[in-house]
């Protein structure tokens, strides 16, 4: 029992050295895309740290054309610098993240409950770009409203936003989107 | 370190500020007020009209002080803040009557 355990404490001493060496020859870089086992472990944790009660909350608006409309002013201003007025996340900035934001239209981001997207904008997701923004719930929720927009974003949405940050959309984008 | 200290300062309360929802003024559409039926107007804009719905908090103003929806009559020049629908529709969160009604003046988009 004793020589297991101390088999797996070398081997673990082995990989920390190795990772160790690694690290010292290549160092770290914010351009480098996370793999997919880290990614899956961080969107896990970030799922365990928030509240059951937060994921249970609906969205109390209604997608009136107004409220959606106002959801996207708001996104123009203050998230499409990094996520981009589709959502793609296509930005200079994103490209430099680690880990970036995801595209905001594909089933990872569009299947969180409402509660869950409302937490991420009021109080961010520790160690990545994403700041918690705090601000009034009703305008989290008008935003909260057009990130489930964002997959059937029109042409004349994206002008819209155009007028409000001067922002070219990627041109990659065409009409509805939503990946699996 | 000093250079920080003094970026942090600057950037947290532009950061704070930005997100509070009374300053998300927009750009406005300037035009002339071409007719006014209840709560919605027709602008006259130089790229064409555009009609503006007013809701329950739509805020009228003229040099900082509170005016009225009577205010808005047709010829007065305007500065529209509120959110364009895709419809074409400007649904005005405030107007600011500039400087009384005349006719003819420049109007943007």
């Amino acid at each position: 029992m004793m020589r297991a355990l101390g088999l797996v404490v070398l081997f673990l001493i082995a990989c920390a050295g190795v990772l160790l060496v690694y690290v010292r020859q290549h160092g770290f870089s914010a351009r480098a895309k996370p793999s997919a086992v880290e990614t899956f472990l961080a969107r896990k944790v970030r799922s365990l740290a928030t509240p059951a009660g937060v994921k249970a909350m609906r969205n109390p608006l209604s997608p009136t054309p107004l409220n959606v409309a106002e959801g996207r002013d708001h996104f123009a201003d203050h998230c499409a610098i990094c996520h981009a007025n589709d959502g793609s996340g296509k930005t200079m900035i994103n490209e430099g993240l680690y880990p970036p934001a995801p595209d905001l239209r594909d089933r990872d981001t569009q299947q969180l409950s409402d509660g869950e997207l409302l937490s991420i904008i009021k109080n961010g997701i520790r160690f990545t770009g994403m700041p918690g923004w705090g601000g009034e719930d009703n305008e989290n929720w008008k935003l909260v409203l057009f990130v489930r927009h964002l997959p059937e974003l029109s042409d004349k949405e994206l002008e819209l936003m155009k007028e409000v940050n001067g922002l070219d959309t990627p041109a990659a984008h065409h009409g509805t989107h939503q990946k699996e | 370190m000093k250079l920080l200290g003094v970026a942090i300062m600057v950037l947290v309360p532009i950061v704070a500020l930005g997100h509070e929802a009374r300053l998300h003024r927009g750009k406005p559409t300037e035009g002339e007020v071409a007719s006014v039926q209840g709560d919605h107007l027709s602008l006259k804009t130089a790229a064409g009209s555009v009609p503006v719905t007013l809701t329950d908090e739509t805020k009228v103003e003229r040099e900082s002080q509170q005016a009225t929806r009577a205010d808005l009559a047709p010829g007065t020049h305007v500065a529209v803040f509120g959110t364009k629908l895709p419809t074409g529709e400007l649904v005005a969160r405030e107007i600011v009557i500039e400087g009384g009604a005349h006719h003819g003046s420049k109007a943007t988009p």
